[in-house]
């Protein structure tokens, strides 16, 4: 029962929802913490300690089922309060209870009433007891909570109906263009913002939280860098921000690659100065792509050493050296000639694994970028989009048929007369500013003649290639759904398929595999 | 009287605060760690300091503790949550001079303080 008029209480209700909202998201951060080590007495003290605070604020707002809840849960932690240590299945049930929290705060906050906490502190009741506690989720969550879980391949079943029907829509809305029915268009207008939200919406049920991959670093790193005798902390931004499942699934090992060659090569033993060793993983979100940075303050990348280590290894000849920017050698990094442990610790000090990063982040549809300051500190940036299943491309036609370029790979595009094109040991190349831009011949590639005269050549960038592929005509920018391709059909020119607005196949290329 | 509010919920500080001023007594400063709290004593030397007992940093047990070091004057309201009377037994005995358990009757916070004033 509440101590204060209610009048009062609405005073503080506004209040207690944020307190609530906090101490949830400071709960959900300590049980990560304790998933990772639930040794932390520390942690479990916390989370001890924000149980009992929420109880005592339920408490004065009469809200007694959070009190209740609260107190059975600081109950059932006194025991790994006193041996320092949590059982896993207890975190998975605290999580359980952070959900609730959640939930509560959500429903105070539309003014309805709190979910209950019946079958909640049913289980809580057979933990104490020592039963085991095969908790019913649904019972837990649909009843209560109107939350359920659900098994990621029914996600991903859900996903690729849903993708289904955005092909589906495209071929209704192109449908109705010709047959020019206002009664057919209308239809299709509705249809068509339908599907889109379902679309969205199911994006939205495969985002995750980029905390869920971040959350491992703290401890990881604590550990190599006590392992290198480094002193050194690490700082991570932007956690909360969302991503498609698919992209959490890779980010790990390119990160740990990262994170890894920060602490042991950039970071120095001891600095002589004052300034404190750190490393910083940062998230930042910039419309459809999402940027993770490793940064460190460390010793940065003496360019002379990788120019030296390239010529040495046959990467580039000396003149070319020269003519190379800063951006360009960085870019050398991740050549696999410099990911050679022993030799690159001793050079340049970077490189290891480097190769491997690129090449995720490039399949990703993403880049890898370096940049550096000797004696201030390196940055390693992955640009990455936020989702894997929807891509942004250029559509072009060859010989009539239709094909898809990713546009991470496209810096431009132009115009130009096949009799411009030169050919110098049967290579064609094309005089592009003060450029030579080597073409290549998707019509001789792809197994199609293609129309002579005017062509359009599409730039294309992938590692350490700058090439210009031609081809008849660009139609348009698309977004269009990947589909894995028949293993019976996959071969390295092509990334996927998708099907196109007016039904028919599109097949979408992979620039790294022209060679 | 010139009361310090100790405790880790913003929630709890406001609604003591609000108790506190309309029984006329002043706020003179807030903590939410048991060693800010020592720090704010420190600086502001309250007339009464009302001390949760659970909080971050360092207990409300050890600040009680610390404050009755600097001040063995120091005039110490526990404020805590049920199921914590052994603590606030401990607390008793390390200085505080009296208590009152959440849920509390604002009646009972100032009561209690009157009788602080009164010793």
């Amino acid at each position: 029962m509440s101590v204060l008029s209610k009048n009062k209480m609405d005073n503080y209700l506004e209040l207690f929802i944020s307190e609530l909202e906090e101490y949830t998201k400071q709960l959900n951060k300590q049980l990560l913490n304790l998933e990772s080590n639930n040794h932390d007495t520390k942690s479990i003290i916390e989370v001890f300690r924000i149980f009992h605070t929420i109880k005592g604020m339920s408490q004065t707002m009469g809200y007694e089922g959070l009190s209740d809840l609260s107190h059975a849960i600081e109950d059932l932690l006194g025991d790994a309060k006193d041996k320092g240590e949590i059982s896993p299945n207890l975190i998975d049930f605290l999580f359980i209870a952070a959900d609730l929290l959640a939930k509560s705060s959500k429903a105070l906050k539309s003014r309805k009433g709190l979910p209950g906490v019946g079958d909640i502190l049913n289980v809580i009741s057979k933990i104490k007891r020592g039963e085991s506690f095969v908790y019913q989720q649904e019972d837990l969550s649909s009843k209560d909570l109107g939350e359920i879980r659900i098994k990621i391949e029914k996600l991903d079943t859900l996903f690729n109906l849903a993708n289904e029907l955005t092909i589906t829509r495209s071929r209704l809305v192109k449908l109705s263009e010709v047959w020019d029915d206002t009664g057919l268009k209308t239809l299709a207008d509705t249809a068509s913002r339908l599907i889109s939200s379902l679309q969205d919406e199911v994006m939205r049920l495969r985002m995750l939280p980029l905390k869920t991959v971040f959350e491992f670093f703290p401890r990881w790193f604590r550990d190599e860098a006590k392992h290198l005798g480094k002193k050194v902390s690490l700082e991570i931004i932007g956690g909360n921000i969302e991503v498609d499942r698919s992209i959490i699934d890779v980010l790990k090992e390119p990160l740990m690659h990262l994170i890894r060659n920060a602490l042991d090569h950039g970071i120095e033993k001891s600095s002589s100065s004052q300034k404190k060793s750190m490393v910083v993983l940062k998230a930042t979100r910039e419309k459809e792509r999402i940027v993770i940075s490793v940064l460190d303050n460390g010793k940065g990348i003496d360019l002379d050493k990788v120019r030296n280590k390239a010529i040495k290894s046959g990467l580039i000849s000396e003149t070319e050296a020269q003519h190379l920017s800063d951006e360009e050698l960085y870019q050398l990094l991740t050549h696999p000639a410099f990911s050679t442990k022993d030799e690159v610790t001793t050079m340049s000090g970077r490189g290891i694994g480097l190769d491997i990063v690129n090449s995720t982040v490039n399949k990703l549809g993403g880049k890898l970028m370096i940049s550096s300051r000797l004696g201030e500190g390196s940055s390693f940036t992955l640009e990455l989009p936020l989702s894997l299943a929807i891509i942004r491309t250029m559509v072009f036609k060859l010989d009539g048929q239709r094909f898809a370029l990713p546009l991470n790979y496209i810096q431009e595009t132009f115009y130009a007369n096949e009799n411009m094109f030169q050919s110098v040991y049967h290579r064609e190349l094309f005089p592009l500013r003060d450029e030579i831009l080597p073409l290549v011949r998707l019509g001789d590639r792809l197994g199609c003649s293609g129309k002579k005269g005017r062509k359009s050549v599409i730039v294309v960038q992938t590692p350490g290639k700058r090439r210009g592929f031609v081809t008849d005509e660009i139609i348009d920018e698309e977004e269009i759904v990947v589909k894995k391709l028949d293993p019976l059909l996959a071969v390295p020119v092509y990334s996927g398929c998708s099907i196109y607005a007016d039904g028919l196949p599109i097949l979408i290329l992979d620039p790294r595999g022209f060679g | 009287m010139r009361v310090l509010v100790v405790d880790d919920a913003m929630f709890m500080r406001r609604m003591l605060s609000d108790i506190l001023e309309k029984g006329g007594h002043i706020v003179c400063g807030e903590a939410a760690t048991g060693k800010e709290a020592v720090d704010r004593y420190k600086e502001l030397k309250p007339d009464l300091v009302t001390m949760d007992i659970i909080m971050p940093d360092m207990s409300g047990i050890e600040a009680v503790k610390e404050i009755r070091k600097l001040d063995g004057e120091a005039k110490i309201l526990m404020v805590s949550a049920m199921g914590q009377q052994a603590l606030v037994l401990e607390a008793v005995q390390a200085g505080a001079i009296d208590y009152v358990v959440k849920p509390f009757q604002p009646s009972r916070v100032l009561e209690s303080i009157e009788r602080i004033i009164e010793k």
